[in-house]
Protein backbone atom coordinates (compact mmCIF):
# COMPACT_ATOMS: atom_id res chain seq x y z
CA UNK A 1 0.00 0.00 0.00
CA UNK A 2 3.11 2.21 0.17
CA UNK A 3 2.98 3.08 -3.52
CA UNK A 4 -0.59 4.38 -3.56
CA UNK A 5 0.14 6.32 -0.40
CA UNK A 6 3.20 7.96 -1.95
CA UNK A 7 1.15 8.63 -5.05
CA UNK A 8 -1.47 10.40 -2.97
CA UNK A 9 1.13 12.47 -1.17
CA UNK A 10 2.70 13.50 -4.47
CA UNK A 11 -0.66 14.41 -5.96
CA UNK A 12 -1.44 16.31 -2.80
CA UNK A 13 1.85 18.26 -3.00
CA UNK A 14 1.26 19.02 -6.67
CA UNK A 15 -2.30 20.10 -6.03
CA UNK A 16 -1.17 22.48 -3.30
CA UNK A 17 1.61 23.85 -5.51
CA UNK A 18 -0.80 24.40 -8.39
CA UNK A 19 -3.39 26.09 -6.27
CA UNK A 20 -1.22 28.37 -4.15
CA UNK A 21 -2.90 31.76 -4.29
CA UNK A 22 -1.17 34.91 -5.48
CA UNK A 23 0.68 36.82 -2.86
CA UNK A 24 -1.26 39.93 -1.94
CA UNK A 25 1.05 42.91 -2.67
CA UNK A 26 -0.53 44.83 0.20
CA UNK A 27 0.97 42.31 2.65
CA UNK A 28 4.46 43.60 1.82
CA UNK A 29 3.36 47.18 2.46
CA UNK A 30 1.77 46.22 5.74
CA UNK A 31 4.85 44.33 6.90
CA UNK A 32 7.20 47.18 6.08
CA UNK A 33 4.86 49.77 7.58
CA UNK A 34 4.55 47.78 10.79
CA UNK A 35 8.31 47.34 10.96
CA UNK A 36 8.91 51.05 10.37
CA UNK A 37 6.39 51.90 13.10
CA UNK A 38 8.12 49.61 15.57
CA UNK A 39 11.58 50.83 14.66
CA UNK A 40 10.64 54.49 15.03
CA UNK A 41 11.98 55.88 18.28
CA UNK A 42 9.12 56.96 20.46
CA UNK A 43 9.20 60.35 22.02
CA UNK A 44 8.78 60.03 25.74
CA UNK A 45 6.01 62.36 26.90
CA UNK A 46 7.11 65.02 29.33
CA UNK A 47 4.71 63.75 32.00
CA UNK A 48 6.29 60.32 31.91
CA UNK A 49 9.74 61.85 32.18
CA UNK A 50 8.69 63.71 35.29
CA UNK A 51 7.06 60.60 36.74
CA UNK A 52 10.16 58.55 36.01
CA UNK A 53 12.37 61.20 37.54
CA UNK A 54 10.19 61.33 40.64
CA UNK A 55 10.27 57.57 40.94
CA UNK A 56 14.05 57.54 40.65
CA UNK A 57 14.35 60.18 43.36
CA UNK A 58 11.98 58.21 45.61
CA UNK A 59 14.02 55.04 45.13
CA UNK A 60 17.23 56.93 45.87
CA UNK A 61 15.74 58.39 49.06
CA UNK A 62 14.46 54.98 50.14
CA UNK A 63 17.89 53.45 49.58
CA UNK A 64 19.51 56.28 51.52
CA UNK A 65 17.09 55.84 54.42
CA UNK A 66 17.70 52.10 54.45
CA UNK A 67 21.44 52.65 54.47
CA UNK A 68 21.21 55.17 57.29
CA UNK A 69 18.74 53.13 59.33
CA UNK A 70 20.36 51.09 62.03
CA UNK A 71 20.85 47.49 61.09
CA UNK A 72 19.59 44.70 63.30
CA UNK A 73 22.22 44.32 65.99
CA UNK A 74 23.79 41.01 66.72
CA UNK A 75 25.47 40.23 69.97
CA UNK A 76 28.21 38.15 71.42
CA UNK A 77 28.36 36.52 74.78
CA UNK A 78 31.66 37.00 76.57
CA UNK A 79 33.78 33.89 76.48
CA UNK A 80 31.74 32.23 73.75
CA UNK A 81 32.51 32.09 70.07
CA UNK A 82 30.12 33.22 67.39
CA UNK A 83 26.93 35.22 67.48
CA UNK A 84 24.79 35.00 70.57
CA UNK A 85 21.64 32.92 70.31
CA UNK A 86 18.30 34.73 70.04
CA UNK A 87 15.70 33.39 72.45
CA UNK A 88 18.02 31.14 74.46
CA UNK A 89 18.21 31.73 78.18
CA UNK A 90 21.60 32.83 79.50
CA UNK A 91 22.59 32.38 83.11
CA UNK A 92 25.51 34.15 84.74
CA UNK A 93 27.59 32.14 87.19
CA UNK A 94 26.84 32.79 90.88
CA UNK A 95 30.11 34.62 91.43
CA UNK A 96 30.63 36.22 88.05
CA UNK A 97 28.71 38.67 85.86
CA UNK A 98 28.11 37.83 82.21
CA UNK A 99 28.65 40.59 79.60
CA UNK A 100 26.74 40.71 76.32
CA UNK A 101 28.19 43.02 73.67
CA UNK A 102 25.97 44.14 70.82
CA UNK A 103 27.23 44.99 67.37
CA UNK A 104 26.13 48.63 67.55
CA UNK A 105 27.99 49.20 70.78
CA UNK A 106 25.39 48.48 73.45
CA UNK A 107 26.69 46.52 76.41
CA UNK A 108 24.48 44.54 78.72
CA UNK A 109 25.86 42.97 81.85
CA UNK A 110 23.95 40.14 83.48
CA UNK A 111 24.49 40.35 87.21
CA UNK A 112 25.92 37.43 89.18
CA UNK A 113 23.54 34.51 89.08
CA UNK A 114 21.09 36.38 86.84
CA UNK A 115 19.07 34.69 84.14
CA UNK A 116 17.97 36.53 81.00
CA UNK A 117 17.62 36.18 77.30
CA UNK A 118 17.66 38.30 74.18
CA UNK A 119 14.23 37.38 72.91
CA UNK A 120 14.39 39.36 69.69
CA UNK A 121 16.28 41.98 67.75
CA UNK A 122 14.91 44.71 65.52
CA UNK A 123 16.54 47.34 63.35
CA UNK A 124 16.50 49.71 66.28
CA UNK A 125 17.54 47.50 69.14
CA UNK A 126 16.55 44.39 70.96
CA UNK A 127 14.28 43.02 73.65
CA UNK A 128 15.84 41.53 76.73
CA UNK A 129 13.79 39.51 79.17
CA UNK A 130 15.04 39.18 82.70
CA UNK A 131 13.87 36.06 84.44
CA UNK A 132 15.68 36.83 87.69
CA UNK A 133 18.56 38.90 88.93
CA UNK A 134 19.74 42.12 87.37
CA UNK A 135 21.06 43.64 84.21
CA UNK A 136 23.19 46.72 83.79
CA UNK A 137 22.72 48.14 80.31
CA UNK A 138 24.68 50.84 78.54
CA UNK A 139 22.54 51.55 75.50
CA UNK A 140 24.29 53.22 72.61
CA UNK A 141 22.18 56.12 71.43
CA UNK A 142 21.73 55.85 67.67
CA UNK A 143 18.86 57.31 65.59
CA UNK A 144 15.80 55.09 65.80
CA UNK A 145 17.16 53.06 68.69
CA UNK A 146 14.50 51.25 70.68
CA UNK A 147 15.26 48.78 73.43
CA UNK A 148 12.85 47.10 75.76
CA UNK A 149 13.42 45.14 78.91
CA UNK A 150 10.90 42.80 80.42
CA UNK A 151 11.23 41.92 84.08
CA UNK A 152 8.31 39.81 85.32
CA UNK A 153 5.21 41.99 84.99
CA UNK A 154 7.32 45.14 84.42
CA UNK A 155 8.22 46.69 81.11
CA UNK A 156 10.99 49.19 80.54
CA UNK A 157 11.38 51.02 77.23
CA UNK A 158 14.54 52.95 76.49
CA UNK A 159 16.19 54.78 73.63
CA UNK A 160 19.71 55.65 74.72
CA UNK A 161 20.69 55.45 78.33
CA UNK A 162 22.47 53.68 81.12
CA UNK A 163 20.23 51.77 83.45
CA UNK A 164 20.09 48.97 85.95
CA UNK A 165 17.11 46.66 86.16
CA UNK A 166 16.66 44.00 88.77
CA UNK A 167 13.80 41.61 89.36
CA UNK A 168 13.37 39.01 92.08
CA UNK A 169 10.35 36.85 91.26
CA UNK A 170 10.48 34.99 94.56
CA UNK A 171 10.16 38.16 96.61
CA UNK A 172 8.23 40.21 94.05
CA UNK A 173 10.73 43.08 94.15
CA UNK A 174 11.55 45.18 91.14
CA UNK A 175 14.07 47.95 90.95
CA UNK A 176 15.10 50.27 88.18
CA UNK A 177 17.72 52.98 88.30
CA UNK A 178 18.68 55.30 85.48
CA UNK A 179 22.18 56.76 85.37
CA UNK A 180 21.85 58.57 82.06
CA UNK A 181 19.07 59.36 79.60
CA UNK A 182 15.47 58.48 80.33
CA UNK A 183 13.23 55.44 80.31
CA UNK A 184 9.55 54.64 80.51
CA UNK A 185 8.43 51.91 82.86
CA UNK A 186 5.07 50.18 83.15
CA UNK A 187 3.83 47.57 85.58
CA UNK A 188 1.84 46.83 88.71
CA UNK A 189 1.45 49.78 91.09
CA UNK A 190 2.74 52.12 88.42
CA UNK A 191 -0.13 54.18 87.16
CA UNK A 192 0.00 54.28 83.39
CA UNK A 193 3.53 54.90 82.22
CA UNK A 194 6.14 56.30 84.53
CA UNK A 195 9.03 58.21 83.01
CA UNK A 196 12.31 58.06 84.84
CA UNK A 197 15.10 60.50 84.11
CA UNK A 198 18.80 60.36 84.89
CA UNK A 199 19.43 59.95 88.60
CA UNK A 200 16.00 58.53 89.41
CA UNK A 201 15.07 55.12 90.71
CA UNK A 202 11.86 53.20 90.86
CA UNK A 203 11.22 50.37 93.27
CA UNK A 204 8.16 48.19 93.47
CA UNK A 205 7.52 45.71 96.23
CA UNK A 206 4.60 43.58 95.15
CA UNK A 207 3.86 41.84 98.47
CA UNK A 208 3.87 45.14 100.31
CA UNK A 209 1.98 46.96 97.53
CA UNK A 210 4.66 49.57 97.55
CA UNK A 211 6.03 51.72 94.78
CA UNK A 212 8.80 54.15 95.52
CA UNK A 213 10.33 56.78 93.31
CA UNK A 214 13.71 57.94 94.53
CA UNK A 215 17.05 59.47 93.68
CA UNK A 216 20.28 57.67 93.10
CA UNK A 217 22.93 58.14 95.79
CA UNK A 218 25.60 60.70 94.95
CA UNK A 219 28.13 58.08 94.01
CA UNK A 220 25.68 56.63 91.52
CA UNK A 221 24.70 59.94 90.00
CA UNK A 222 24.93 60.34 86.22
CA UNK A 223 28.47 59.55 85.25
CA UNK A 224 28.42 58.46 81.62
CA UNK A 225 30.70 55.55 82.35
CA UNK A 226 30.23 52.08 81.03
CA UNK A 227 29.62 50.09 84.12
CA UNK A 228 30.87 46.55 84.20
CA UNK A 229 30.00 45.80 87.76
CA UNK A 230 26.97 44.01 89.01
CA UNK A 231 24.25 46.35 90.24
CA UNK A 232 23.67 46.58 93.94
CA UNK A 233 20.86 44.50 95.33
CA UNK A 234 17.49 46.24 95.77
CA UNK A 235 18.09 46.66 99.48
CA UNK A 236 21.48 48.23 98.97
CA UNK A 237 21.92 51.38 101.03
CA UNK A 238 23.46 53.16 98.04
CA UNK A 239 20.14 53.30 96.33
CA UNK A 240 17.97 54.05 99.28
CA UNK A 241 15.13 56.18 98.01
CA UNK A 242 13.95 59.41 99.47
CA UNK A 243 10.78 57.75 100.68
CA UNK A 244 8.54 59.13 97.93
CA UNK A 245 5.73 56.71 98.60
CA UNK A 246 2.80 56.87 96.30
CA UNK A 247 -0.78 56.33 97.37
CA UNK A 248 -1.03 52.80 96.09
CA UNK A 249 -3.57 50.84 98.12
CA UNK A 250 -2.81 47.62 99.84
CA UNK A 251 -5.30 44.95 100.66
CA UNK A 252 -4.55 45.23 104.32
CA UNK A 253 -5.65 48.84 104.31
CA UNK A 254 -8.65 48.29 102.14
CA UNK A 255 -11.14 48.67 104.91
CA UNK A 256 -9.95 52.16 105.63
CA UNK A 257 -8.86 53.18 102.18
CA UNK A 258 -8.09 56.81 101.80
CA UNK A 259 -10.43 58.71 99.49
CA UNK A 260 -7.40 59.84 97.46
CA UNK A 261 -6.86 56.32 96.18
CA UNK A 262 -8.62 55.91 92.89
CA UNK A 263 -10.78 52.97 91.89
CA UNK A 264 -8.34 52.25 89.08
CA UNK A 265 -5.54 51.93 91.60
CA UNK A 266 -7.57 49.31 93.48
CA UNK A 267 -8.07 47.44 90.24
CA UNK A 268 -4.34 47.61 89.62
CA UNK A 269 -3.69 46.34 93.13
CA UNK A 270 -6.07 43.45 92.51
CA UNK A 271 -4.24 42.60 89.31
CA UNK A 272 -0.89 42.65 91.09
CA UNK A 273 -2.25 40.44 93.84
CA UNK A 274 -3.49 37.96 91.28
CA UNK A 275 -0.11 37.97 89.56
CA UNK A 276 1.58 37.41 92.89
CA UNK A 277 -0.77 34.50 93.59
CA UNK A 278 -2.70 36.06 96.50
CA UNK A 279 -6.39 35.51 95.75
CA UNK A 280 -7.59 36.77 99.11
CA UNK A 281 -5.81 40.05 98.65
CA UNK A 282 -7.11 40.30 95.12
CA UNK A 283 -10.62 39.88 96.44
CA UNK A 284 -10.07 42.47 99.15
CA UNK A 285 -8.79 44.98 96.62
CA UNK A 286 -11.78 44.39 94.35
CA UNK A 287 -14.23 44.83 97.18
CA UNK A 288 -12.42 48.02 98.18
CA UNK A 289 -12.73 49.21 94.62
CA UNK A 290 -16.48 48.69 94.73
CA UNK A 291 -16.73 50.61 97.96
CA UNK A 292 -14.52 53.38 96.58
CA UNK A 293 -16.46 53.98 93.39
CA UNK A 294 -20.03 52.75 93.68
CA UNK A 295 -21.96 53.05 90.45
CA UNK A 296 -18.85 53.71 88.36
CA UNK A 297 -17.53 51.61 85.54
CA UNK A 298 -14.53 50.57 87.64
CA UNK A 299 -16.84 49.17 90.31
CA UNK A 300 -18.74 47.16 87.71
CA UNK A 301 -15.45 45.87 86.36
CA UNK A 302 -14.54 44.86 89.90
CA UNK A 303 -17.84 42.97 90.10
CA UNK A 304 -16.96 41.11 86.94
CA UNK A 305 -13.49 40.28 88.27
CA UNK A 306 -15.03 39.16 91.56
CA UNK A 307 -17.31 36.85 89.58
CA UNK A 308 -14.33 35.42 87.81
CA UNK A 309 -12.51 34.87 91.09
CA UNK A 310 -15.45 33.40 93.04
CA UNK A 311 -17.16 30.04 93.38
CA UNK A 312 -20.06 29.23 91.05
CA UNK A 313 -22.98 30.39 93.20
CA UNK A 314 -21.39 33.66 94.25
CA UNK A 315 -19.93 34.20 90.78
CA UNK A 316 -23.45 34.20 89.31
CA UNK A 317 -24.41 37.04 91.66
CA UNK A 318 -21.38 39.09 90.66
CA UNK A 319 -22.07 38.59 86.97
CA UNK A 320 -25.69 39.59 87.52
CA UNK A 321 -24.37 42.67 89.29
CA UNK A 322 -22.15 43.57 86.38
CA UNK A 323 -24.96 43.13 83.87
CA UNK A 324 -27.27 45.22 86.00
CA UNK A 325 -24.74 48.03 86.38
CA UNK A 326 -23.24 47.91 82.88
CA UNK A 327 -25.79 46.26 80.56
CA UNK A 328 -23.98 47.74 77.53
CA UNK A 329 -20.50 47.42 79.00
CA UNK A 330 -17.50 46.01 77.21
CA UNK A 331 -17.68 42.86 79.32
CA UNK A 332 -21.45 42.41 79.05
CA UNK A 333 -21.36 39.56 76.53
CA UNK A 334 -18.69 37.69 78.45
CA UNK A 335 -20.51 38.28 81.74
CA UNK A 336 -23.77 37.00 80.24
CA UNK A 337 -22.03 33.85 79.03
CA UNK A 338 -20.24 33.24 82.29
CA UNK A 339 -23.53 33.76 84.07
CA UNK A 340 -24.92 30.69 82.27
CA UNK A 341 -21.82 28.71 83.20
CA UNK A 342 -22.10 29.77 86.85
CA UNK A 343 -25.77 28.86 87.17
CA UNK A 344 -25.20 25.51 85.50
CA UNK A 345 -22.18 24.79 87.69
CA UNK A 346 -24.16 25.64 90.81
CA UNK A 347 -27.03 23.38 89.72
CA UNK A 348 -29.54 26.19 89.26
CA UNK A 349 -31.05 24.88 86.03
CA UNK A 350 -33.99 27.24 85.76
CA UNK A 351 -31.79 30.30 86.29
CA UNK A 352 -29.31 28.91 83.75
CA UNK A 353 -32.12 28.55 81.21
CA UNK A 354 -33.33 32.07 81.84
CA UNK A 355 -29.80 33.37 81.41
CA UNK A 356 -29.43 31.26 78.26
CA UNK A 357 -32.63 32.75 76.76
CA UNK A 358 -31.38 36.25 77.48
CA UNK A 359 -28.00 35.44 76.00
CA UNK A 360 -29.38 34.00 72.76
CA UNK A 361 -31.80 36.89 72.33
CA UNK A 362 -28.91 39.30 72.48
CA UNK A 363 -25.94 37.32 71.16
CA UNK A 364 -27.27 34.56 68.89
CA UNK A 365 -23.80 34.07 67.39
CA UNK A 366 -21.82 34.72 70.57
CA UNK A 367 -19.14 32.38 71.87
CA UNK A 368 -21.48 31.01 74.56
CA UNK A 369 -24.38 30.47 72.13
CA UNK A 370 -23.77 26.69 71.84
CA UNK A 371 -23.72 26.40 75.64
CA UNK A 372 -26.91 28.46 75.85
CA UNK A 373 -28.64 26.17 73.34
CA UNK A 374 -27.56 23.12 75.29
CA UNK A 375 -28.95 24.70 78.46
CA UNK A 376 -32.29 25.32 76.76
CA UNK A 377 -32.34 21.86 75.19
CA UNK A 378 -32.07 20.29 78.62
CA UNK A 379 -35.39 22.03 79.46
CA UNK A 380 -37.17 20.46 76.46
CA UNK A 381 -35.77 17.07 77.44
CA UNK B 1 28.49 51.18 -25.09
CA UNK B 2 31.29 51.66 -22.69
CA UNK B 3 31.72 49.03 -20.12
CA UNK B 4 33.46 49.27 -16.85
CA UNK B 5 36.10 46.86 -15.76
CA UNK B 6 33.72 45.43 -13.25
CA UNK B 7 31.13 44.38 -15.76
CA UNK B 8 31.52 42.01 -18.66
CA UNK B 9 28.61 41.65 -21.05
CA UNK B 10 29.17 37.93 -21.35
CA UNK B 11 29.05 37.37 -17.64
CA UNK B 12 25.50 36.17 -17.73
CA UNK B 13 25.17 34.73 -14.24
CA UNK B 14 25.53 36.06 -10.74
CA UNK B 15 28.15 33.44 -10.10
CA UNK B 16 30.37 34.87 -12.80
CA UNK B 17 29.73 38.42 -11.62
CA UNK B 18 30.84 37.36 -8.20
CA UNK B 19 34.05 36.15 -9.62
CA UNK B 20 34.62 39.66 -11.01
CA UNK B 21 33.74 41.57 -7.84
CA UNK B 22 32.20 40.34 -4.61
CA UNK B 23 29.96 43.38 -4.38
CA UNK B 24 28.07 42.21 -7.44
CA UNK B 25 27.38 38.75 -6.04
CA UNK B 26 23.84 37.99 -4.92
CA UNK B 27 23.39 38.76 -1.28
CA UNK B 28 23.51 35.62 0.83
CA UNK B 29 21.04 34.99 3.67
CA UNK B 30 23.83 35.56 6.16
CA UNK B 31 24.65 38.93 4.61
CA UNK B 32 21.00 39.84 4.61
CA UNK B 33 20.71 39.00 8.29
CA UNK B 34 23.73 41.14 9.09
CA UNK B 35 22.17 43.99 7.12
CA UNK B 36 18.96 43.59 9.10
CA UNK B 37 20.83 43.56 12.37
CA UNK B 38 22.67 46.71 11.35
CA UNK B 39 19.32 48.35 10.63
CA UNK B 40 20.05 48.86 6.95
CA UNK B 41 17.15 50.71 5.34
CA UNK B 42 16.30 48.39 2.45
CA UNK B 43 16.98 45.11 4.24
CA UNK B 44 13.41 44.41 5.47
CA UNK B 45 12.09 44.74 1.92
CA UNK B 46 14.77 42.41 0.58
CA UNK B 47 13.94 39.85 3.28
CA UNK B 48 10.30 39.88 2.29
CA UNK B 49 10.99 39.76 -1.45
CA UNK B 50 13.31 36.83 -1.11
CA UNK B 51 11.28 34.64 1.26
CA UNK B 52 7.66 35.70 1.05
CA UNK B 53 6.74 33.19 -1.66
CA UNK B 54 8.33 30.31 0.23
CA UNK B 55 6.71 31.27 3.51
CA UNK B 56 3.33 31.80 1.94
CA UNK B 57 3.51 28.46 0.12
CA UNK B 58 4.34 26.62 3.29
CA UNK B 59 1.60 28.36 5.25
CA UNK B 60 -0.85 27.51 2.48
CA UNK B 61 0.18 23.85 2.50
CA UNK B 62 -0.28 23.78 6.25
CA UNK B 63 -3.66 25.47 6.55
CA UNK B 64 -5.12 25.38 3.05
CA UNK B 65 -7.19 28.14 1.59
CA UNK B 66 -7.97 30.26 4.58
CA UNK B 67 -9.13 33.82 4.96
CA UNK B 68 -6.26 34.44 7.35
CA UNK B 69 -3.52 33.18 5.06
CA UNK B 70 -2.14 36.63 4.27
CA UNK B 71 -2.44 37.68 7.89
CA UNK B 72 -0.29 34.77 9.00
CA UNK B 73 2.36 35.55 6.39
CA UNK B 74 2.33 39.13 7.59
CA UNK B 75 2.71 38.01 11.22
CA UNK B 76 5.65 35.79 10.30
CA UNK B 77 7.60 38.62 8.73
CA UNK B 78 6.74 41.18 11.37
CA UNK B 79 7.91 38.76 14.03
CA UNK B 80 11.04 37.91 12.06
CA UNK B 81 12.00 41.54 11.59
CA UNK B 82 11.38 42.28 15.23
CA UNK B 83 13.27 39.24 16.49
CA UNK B 84 16.09 39.02 14.01
CA UNK B 85 18.60 39.47 16.84
CA UNK B 86 17.51 36.09 18.22
CA UNK B 87 18.74 34.33 15.09
CA UNK B 88 22.10 32.87 16.08
CA UNK B 89 23.04 31.32 12.74
CA UNK B 90 22.50 33.92 10.01
CA UNK B 91 22.98 31.31 7.30
CA UNK B 92 20.00 29.37 8.64
CA UNK B 93 17.60 32.23 7.89
CA UNK B 94 15.27 30.17 5.72
CA UNK B 95 14.93 27.34 8.23
CA UNK B 96 14.37 29.87 10.97
CA UNK B 97 11.62 31.57 8.97
CA UNK B 98 9.96 28.21 8.42
CA UNK B 99 10.12 27.58 12.16
CA UNK B 100 8.49 30.93 12.81
CA UNK B 101 5.82 30.13 10.24
CA UNK B 102 5.13 26.75 11.85
CA UNK B 103 4.71 28.46 15.21
CA UNK B 104 2.27 30.99 13.82
CA UNK B 105 0.34 28.28 11.99
CA UNK B 106 0.15 26.17 15.15
CA UNK B 107 -1.35 29.12 17.02
CA UNK B 108 -3.77 29.74 14.19
CA UNK B 109 -4.90 26.11 14.04
CA UNK B 110 -5.51 26.04 17.76
CA UNK B 111 -7.47 29.27 17.53
CA UNK B 112 -9.48 27.82 14.68
CA UNK B 113 -10.12 24.64 16.67
CA UNK B 114 -11.42 26.63 19.62
CA UNK B 115 -13.53 28.77 17.33
CA UNK B 116 -15.11 25.65 15.88
CA UNK B 117 -16.53 24.98 19.32
CA UNK B 118 -18.10 28.38 19.44
CA UNK B 119 -20.94 27.24 17.22
CA UNK B 120 -23.37 29.14 19.38
CA UNK B 121 -21.97 32.37 17.94
CA UNK B 122 -23.98 34.01 15.17
CA UNK B 123 -22.78 32.79 11.80
CA UNK B 124 -21.80 36.23 10.59
CA UNK B 125 -19.02 36.23 13.18
CA UNK B 126 -17.41 33.10 11.70
CA UNK B 127 -15.28 33.25 8.54
CA UNK B 128 -16.93 32.43 5.25
CA UNK B 129 -16.02 28.95 3.99
CA UNK B 130 -14.12 29.03 0.67
CA UNK B 131 -16.22 28.35 -2.44
CA UNK B 132 -15.71 24.93 -4.06
CA UNK B 133 -13.61 24.93 -7.22
CA UNK B 134 -14.34 22.74 -10.26
CA UNK B 135 -10.61 22.12 -11.01
CA UNK B 136 -9.35 18.64 -10.01
CA UNK B 137 -6.23 19.96 -8.29
CA UNK B 138 -8.28 22.41 -6.28
CA UNK B 139 -10.75 19.66 -5.48
CA UNK B 140 -7.98 17.36 -4.24
CA UNK B 141 -6.47 20.18 -2.19
CA UNK B 142 -9.85 20.88 -0.66
CA UNK B 143 -10.47 17.21 0.16
CA UNK B 144 -7.06 16.80 1.75
CA UNK B 145 -7.45 19.95 3.81
CA UNK B 146 -10.87 18.73 4.89
CA UNK B 147 -9.24 15.64 6.38
CA UNK B 148 -6.35 17.60 7.85
CA UNK B 149 -8.87 19.72 9.70
CA UNK B 150 -9.70 16.67 11.81
CA UNK B 151 -6.09 16.08 12.88
CA UNK B 152 -4.50 17.57 15.98
CA UNK B 153 -2.42 20.61 15.07
CA UNK B 154 0.96 19.05 15.84
CA UNK B 155 0.21 15.88 13.88
CA UNK B 156 -1.06 17.88 10.94
CA UNK B 157 2.02 20.06 10.92
CA UNK B 158 4.37 17.07 11.18
CA UNK B 159 2.66 15.36 8.28
CA UNK B 160 2.72 18.38 5.99
CA UNK B 161 6.21 19.57 6.84
CA UNK B 162 7.77 16.18 6.16
CA UNK B 163 5.52 14.58 3.53
CA UNK B 164 4.44 17.60 1.50
CA UNK B 165 7.05 20.25 2.24
CA UNK B 166 9.69 17.57 1.86
CA UNK B 167 11.93 18.57 4.76
CA UNK B 168 14.17 15.76 6.06
CA UNK B 169 13.14 14.41 9.44
CA UNK B 170 15.70 16.21 11.55
CA UNK B 171 15.09 19.56 9.80
CA UNK B 172 11.35 19.10 10.05
CA UNK B 173 11.63 18.33 13.75
CA UNK B 174 13.74 21.45 14.25
CA UNK B 175 11.25 23.60 12.35
CA UNK B 176 8.49 22.23 14.56
CA UNK B 177 10.53 22.85 17.73
CA UNK B 178 10.30 19.16 18.64
CA UNK B 179 12.81 16.46 19.42
CA UNK B 180 13.31 13.99 16.63
CA UNK B 181 11.61 11.19 18.54
CA UNK B 182 8.60 13.34 19.37
CA UNK B 183 8.38 14.45 15.77
CA UNK B 184 8.47 10.86 14.57
CA UNK B 185 5.68 9.91 16.95
CA UNK B 186 3.52 12.81 15.84
CA UNK B 187 4.23 12.05 12.20
CA UNK B 188 3.30 8.38 12.60
CA UNK B 189 0.08 9.18 14.42
CA UNK B 190 -0.85 11.93 11.99
CA UNK B 191 -0.18 9.77 8.98
CA UNK B 192 -2.21 6.90 10.40
CA UNK B 193 -5.15 9.15 11.15
CA UNK B 194 -4.93 10.77 7.75
CA UNK B 195 -4.82 7.48 5.88
CA UNK B 196 -7.71 6.06 7.88
CA UNK B 197 -9.90 8.97 6.90
CA UNK B 198 -8.59 9.13 3.33
CA UNK B 199 -9.52 5.51 2.74
CA UNK B 200 -13.11 6.33 3.61
CA UNK B 201 -13.20 9.57 1.69
CA UNK B 202 -14.93 9.15 -1.70
CA UNK B 203 -12.67 11.70 -3.37
CA UNK B 204 -9.44 10.20 -2.06
CA UNK B 205 -10.12 6.49 -1.79
CA UNK B 206 -9.39 6.09 -5.49
CA UNK B 207 -5.78 7.22 -4.99
CA UNK B 208 -5.28 4.49 -2.45
CA UNK B 209 -7.11 1.77 -4.28
CA UNK B 210 -4.67 1.51 -7.16
CA UNK B 211 -6.68 3.35 -9.77
CA UNK B 212 -5.94 6.97 -10.30
CA UNK B 213 -9.16 8.95 -10.41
Amino acid sequence: MTEPRERLFKAWADAMANTTPELDPRTRQRVLAAHAERARPRAFPLGYRWALGGFAVAVAVAVLVMLRAPAEPSFQVAGRAGTGPIGAWLTAEPNRALPLVFSEGTQVLLGQGSRARVSGVTRGGARIELSRGSVDAEITHVPGAHWTFGAGPFEVAVTGTHLDVSWAPDTGKFELSVSRGSVVVRGPFIQGEQELRAGQTCRVDLPRRLMELGQLAAEQAPSGHTSATAPPPPSSPESKPEAVETSVPSASSSSGAPRAVSAEAWLEAARAARLAGHPDEERAALLACRRRAPGQAAAAQAAYLLGRASGAAEAAQWFETYLREQPQGLLAREAAGRLIESYRASGNTSAAQTAASRYLARYPDGPHAPLARRALASRSD
Amino acid sequence: MATSGLFKPDAGSGRRLAEVHPALAPESDAQLVHALKRGEAGAPGRLYDRHAVGVQGMVYRLIGRDAELDDIVQEVFIYALYSIDKLREPAALKAWLLGVAVGKVRSHLRRRFRRRWLSFLPHEELPEPPAPSPEPAAELARDVCGILDHLPADERIALVVHRIEGLPLHEAAKACSMSLSTFKRRLAKGEARFMARAEKHPGLAGWLGGAVP
